[in-house]
């Protein structure tokens, strides 16, 4: 079982990959896309484990108690978080703007784009 | 390109990309057993060079305080692309915004329970923003988890049923300068480092006494600035999503 985060990550991508291939939805779409990046959430998490480790907070903790886990991608984690956020914003703003302009949120109905 | 011939070139693809992805996530080093050279390291520096308790936070705001600038600059990137995104175009001011159909009708009230627990719990989520953004380094939670509680309360006021009231709390103009103020203080704090001690996010101010609300030096400051542009990004996204749903309503005379 110690590559379950693993393929748990490979897993989530190709659910989001098709998630977003089917889509016949722009928000729906959106959503997807977070599914997808949500992998890139567990793969950090899970190279960053340690079996019987504690959270890398020292609070009342001694640094010599036991293993930690690792700190650098639980940072890389929230960094994560905070992008897809930051596009699921815009496109989110984007689908708002698709749909006052072509009426339709799907993602087949819609013309090309025009200045 | 026909619906069929797609889906049968999407399906040779994901095919493809799942053999790979999968065999490539098998041969990865065995979860909880990775090497910790570098860990190790890092644990070291945060505990005894920067003097933050909490580990992850040492690497978010002193470490590795680039990145957190460039995150914090993505987020205002976000809010000043959503307000260029969902600005008043020329042409859409009357056929596409929603219009009240049924102006007459009675304004739906939010139930009491709902305005009383959204009401109640403002002040508590404010005082745990702050709480969290200034305690950081010391136990979980900093900036960024800081910002999104304090857009939170804003939230519970609009949830409270009081979208007026909510733009008197937070008008616009203030959301804009705490904007500016948190990216723009975040990126001063990093060149006061490279003034003072000559490397760009240089912590100013000793270690202080580990575990306590001293310690950890200038890394608190950008702690506390991150979140002010977190939150005020975080709301500035709300509201402008807000002025989208607004329904016209002819003003009562």
């Amino acid at each position: 079982m110690s590559q379950l985060p693993f393929l748990v990550t490979a897993w989530l991508v190709l659910v989001g990959l098709v998630g977003i291939l089917t889509s016949r939805n722009l928000i729906h779409l959106v959503i997807c896309l977070s599914v997808l990046q949500s992998a890139t959430y567990v793969l950090l998490l899970g190279v960053g484990f340690r079996r019987g480790g504690t959270a890398p907070v020292l609070d009342g903790v001694d640094p010599g108690d036991g293993p930690l886990v690792d700190p650098v991608v639980q940072a890389l984690t929230v960094t994560d978080v905070v992008v897809n956020a930051a596009i699921t914003a815009v496109l989110l703003a984007i689908c708002v703007q698709v749909r006052k302009r072509q009426g339709s949120l799907d993602p087949d109905g819609l013309r090309s784009m025009r200045g | 390109m026909r619906t069929r011939t797609r889906l049968v070139l999407a399906t040779l693809g994901l095919v493809g990309v799942g053999v790979v992805l999968t065999r490539g996530m098998l041969a990865m080093p065995d979860a909880g057993r990775a090497a910790d050279a570098y860990r190790t390291l890092v644990v070291a520096t945060a505990v005894e060079d920067v003097g933050a308790a909490n580990v992850v936070s040492a690497v978010l705001f002193d470490l590795r305080a680039v990145d957190t600038l460039g995150e914090a600059l993505a987020l205002f990137a976000a809010a000043a692309g959503l307000q260029l995104l969902l600005r008043q175009l020329s042409g859409d001011e009357d056929e596409h915004r929603a219009r009240d159909a049924a102006s007459d009708r009675r304004e739906p009230t939010t139930s009491d329970a709902v305005r009383v627990v959204a009401l109640g719990l403002v002040g508590p989520v404010v005082a745990l923003s702050i709480y969290i953004a200034v305690r950081g380094h010391v136990t979980v939670g900093a900036g960024f988890q800081a910002g999104a509680l304090a857009a939170t309360a804003l939230v519970l006021i609009y949830l409270a049923g009081r979208y007026q009231a909510m733009h008197r709390v937070v008008p616009e103009a203030v959301l804009d300068v705490g904007e500016g103020v948190g990216a723009g203080g975040a990126a001063g704090l990093g060149l006061a480092g490279l003034v003072v001690s000559g490397a760009l996010f240089a912590n100013l101010g000793g270690p202080g006494t580990f575990g306590t609300l001293g310690s950890a030096g200038s890394m608190v400051a950008l702690s506390v600035l991150i979140a002010v542009e977190a939150a005020a990004a975080t709301m500035l996204v709300v509201t402008e999503f807000q002025h989208q749903t607004l329904e016209l309503r002819p003003s009562p005379r």
